[in-house]
């Protein structure tokens, strides 16, 4: 996005227009929704945290910065929702049963699998899913989203130093996955169902 | 600290197929977020007396400072 049509849709917004909200949405949506959909490795969670999201923005939206930056102010916000959601998570399965956890025999397949339509696209798929959370947001953010490590760094509340090594760590990790997933079949990838 | 475009497994990572939420989720979520956005914005005359307020507030206070200060003057000159 054009850095003045920015700065102008941060202005609007700020002032309630909903225009400018309709604009920053459908710039943004496909992109937050495919961030949280492979980070919580879920369509029906990442959709309720893509509301969330967009929640959070508009009740904040009259606090925006006149130089906000929208891709990185709600990336953050979606970043910091699925952390609260992980953390409530962590809480009901210390508080119950173990869950039907990734990947899981009777789920349907993952929509990740039937996007991935070539089989690299397929491997990349598994092998992410399966590499921790936090190496898995930050190979989204780099990755996928193409911001540079400085920025991610920024969302995910780290010094440009330490992602670095995290980016580092991860990206070796997802290496290593692929190299594993060379020398077998790649299994279909499921949703995680809780 | 410079990112590593030249580097070919985040670069095919940028070509993963997209993913879109479905399309009735859209509709429900910009339908709540307009809702608070036209919820939240206050009249444009409740914008002026916020602003009438808020700018009236320091000259409050200095005037309230200065008989506060006047007052204690003239007690304790009167003694």
């Amino acid at each position: 996005m054009d850095r003045e049509v920015e700065l102008a849709l941060v202005e609007r917004v700020r002032a309630g227009d909903t225009a400018a909200f309709d604009a920053i949405h459908a710039a943004f949506n496909t992109r937050l929704y495919g961030f949280l959909a492979r980070l919580a490795r879920s369509r029906d969670i990442a959709e309720d945290l893509l509301e969330e999201t967009w929640l959070r923005f508009v009740t904040h939206a009259d606090q925006l910065r006149p130089d906000t930056r929208l891709g990185p102010w709600l990336f953050t916000v979606a970043r910091n929702v699925h952390v609260t959601w992980c953390r409530a998570r962590a809480v009901e399965r210390r508080a119950t049963a173990t869950l039907d956890l990734w990947p899981a025999e009777s789920a349907a397949e993952s929509p990740f699998a039937q996007a991935a339509g070539h089989e690299l696209g397929r491997r990349l798929e598994h092998a992410l899913a399966s590499v921790s959370v936090e190496a898995r947001e930050v190979l989204l953010l780099v990755g996928v989203e193409g911001m540079t490590p400085s920025e991610a760094a920024a969302v995910c509340g780290v010094t440009p130093e330490a992602m670095r090594q995290r980016l580092k760590r991860a990206r070796a990790l997802l290496s290593e996955r692929l190299a594993e997933s060379d020398a077998r079949p790649v299994a279909r990838l499921r949703e995680v169902k809780l | 600290m410079t990112p590593e475009p030249a580097d070919p497994l985040l670069a095919s990572l940028a070509d993963l197929s997209g993913l879109t939420p479905a399309p009735a989720l859209d509709g429900r979520v910009r339908a709540r977020c307009h809702a608070v956005m036209t919820g939240r914005r206050p009249s444009p005359l409740a914008r002026t007396a916020r602003r009438a307020i808020d700018g009236l507030l320091p000259v409050a206070v200095v005037v309230y400072a200065v008989v506060t200060l006047a007052e204690g003057l003239r007690t304790l000159l009167g003694r």
